[in-house]
């Protein structure tokens, strides 16, 4: 009898142990395991766009999801057009990968990355550093390109949560310009053109299903803003 | 322990016990329940990847005499217009996308009449346990809609990749029958079945040379796929200047640059789309 007793005492406390290791670990478990399968797909695309060809008078859109999630070439029907986007990349891995895209002395290099910095606690200091890297190497690299800075667009609260702020992407949004004019770089603010309203800052939900990526007309305006720079 | 009777020692083990299996429920539920959401969060990314992907897609300008890549991620990660070296090869890849959701946008594809269309599908739906014959009459469908609305399309059909991960379902065995119906069914249509699986295949398994991940492809292995392929690929006329062949048949200049469709998501003051723009390449 007492025997049970202990048994069952000392298995009540090791359960209890098992449970609060559950949920201190287990979340943390999952972030790991999706960051690898990121990194993951970042090696893959990176090494595809190793093997293509390079092109005359190349104009790149260089950067994370964003980037990606469109067919810029078809869109703008233009066939000098490349898509260097790969989701989840951080402005350390555009850096890491920027010398493919130089590599073909682009006539044009469009550059939007760096809210996987901040969703990733990237800190602001990081983000603007490496953004001065990556402008130092093209230009360093291949003089000739125009480099045009896309601004960090407005996320939505109510579909994607508030893990990143708003106040966050403004502030990394007036690093960013305050760096584009001190290179002599064309910066394109597509914060407040995309944001609901200039209150709350959100995205706007006509652009987005998920709060953070673009919509068939998120793009579409999107590309109405972009078109004068192509 | 003598301060506690006969009783009362009793009663702490049922305590206990009943602590226990309260313990063992929690832990399961937690368990089953992250998992659940986990597994729930990723399907709904998809969903809306798709969505948006989908959305996007109707939104390009529709040139004809395209070849486009249709299917799964296999074919998104596929940079084939850079690959081929060809303005007129377009990607109409969605990650994850499976046979039903091919179909369910097949008509996006179709209805610009592109020369040829290159399909590879079928693997997502191995995973999601999708059985043989669903996933062989949703093929033969979106076939059948693109031969139908298309006449002049050639079709062909890629085989399913080698797998080199332990998958319940999507494993050797699965991929290889579906493979035999995939090129049964080119043959119904007349269509060309081309075998990539042979050609990334090594000891039964996805060649470890051109993966990361036992699944998916590296830029070797889209090297080695493109140039499998590439007799099929035909340089476009004006020596891949023009974006889009100017002496298609249909006279299509004045609405190339415009949606095909006026639909709604078009906002008149979002278009600031200039004709010429297609003509000064």
């Amino acid at each position: 009898m007492k025997k049970l007793l202990i048994v069952s005492v000392i298995l009540n406390f090791i359960l209890a142990g098992l449970i609060f290791a559950f949920f201190s670990f287990y979340p943390e478990n999952i972030k790991s395991q999706r960051d690898k399968l990121v990194a993951a797909y970042h090696d893959r695309q990176a090494s595809i766009f190793e093997v293509l060809p390079n092109q005359k008078e190349e104009i790149i859109f260089l950067g994370a999801s964003l980037v990606e999630g469109a067919n810029w070439a078809e869109m703008f029907q233009n066939p000098n057009i490349t898509n260097r986007g790969i989701a989840g990349d951080k402005t350390a891995d555009v850096l890491a990968r920027l010398e493919e895209a130089t590599a073909s002395k682009p006539k044009k290099i469009f550059l939007q990355c760096g809210f996987n910095d901040l969703s990733n606690d990237v800190s602001q200091e990081i983000l603007l550093a490496n953004y001065v890297k990556i402008l130092s190497k093209i230009s360093k690299d291949s003089p000739q390109t125009l480099v045009y800075m896309i601004s960090l667009l407005p996320v939505r609260y109510e579909l994607l949560g508030e893990e990143v702020k708003n106040e966050q992407i403004m502030i990394a949004n007036g690093k960013l310009k305050e760096l584009a004019e001190k290179k002599g770089v064309i910066f394109i603010d597509m914060f407040s053109p995309l944001e609901e309203n200039e209150e709350n800052h959100q995205l706007n939900p006509n652009y987005t299903n998920d709060g953070l990526h673009l919509t068939a007309d998120g793009y579409t305006r999107f590309k109405a803003l972009l078109q004068r720079y192509l | 322990m003598t301060m506690f009777g006969q009783n009362s020692q009793k009663k702490l083990i049922w305590v206990s016990i009943g602590l226990n299996l309260l313990l063992i429920m929690i832990l399961i539920g937690a368990f089953r329940t992250y998992n659940t959401q986990a597994e729930l969060s990723t399907q709904e990314y998809f969903k809306r990847y798709y969505e948006r992907r989908t959305g996007h897609f109707k939104t390009l300008p529709n040139v004809g005499k395209e070849i486009v890549f249709a299917g799964d991620e296999w074919i998104e990660s596929g940079a084939w217009r850079e690959l081929f070296d060809n303005p007129i090869v377009i990607n109409r890849g969605i990650n994850r996308d499976n046979t039903a959701g091919l179909l369910a946008r097949i008509t996006e594809i179709s209805e610009s009449e592109p020369d040829k269309v290159f399909f590879m599908v079928g693997s997502q739906d191995l995973a999601e346990g999708r059985s043989e014959e669903e996933i062989v009459k949703n093929y033969r469908q979106i076939i059948t809609e693109t031969a139908v609305q298309s006449p002049k399309t050639k079709i062909f059909i890629h085989s399913l990749l080698p797998v080199n991960k332990d998958e319940e379902l999507r494993n050797k065995e699965n991929i290889l029958k579906l493979n035999k119906k995939l090129e049964a069914l080119a043959a119904e249509f007349n269509a060309t079945y081309l075998d990539v699986y042979t050609l990334f295949e090594d000891k039964d398994k996805l060649n470890e040379e051109f993966t990361n991940d036992g699944l998916h492809l590296n830029g070797k292995g889209y090297q080695k796929w493109k140039n499998s392929i590439e007799s099929h690929i035909q340089k476009p006329k004006k020596g891949g200047v023009l974006f889009f062949d100017e002496n298609s048949d249909k006279k299509k200049d004045s609405t190339l640059l415009s949606p095909r469709k006026p639909k709604n998501i078009l906002k008149k003051d979002t278009i600031t789309i200039s004709p010429k723009k297609s003509i000064e390449l």
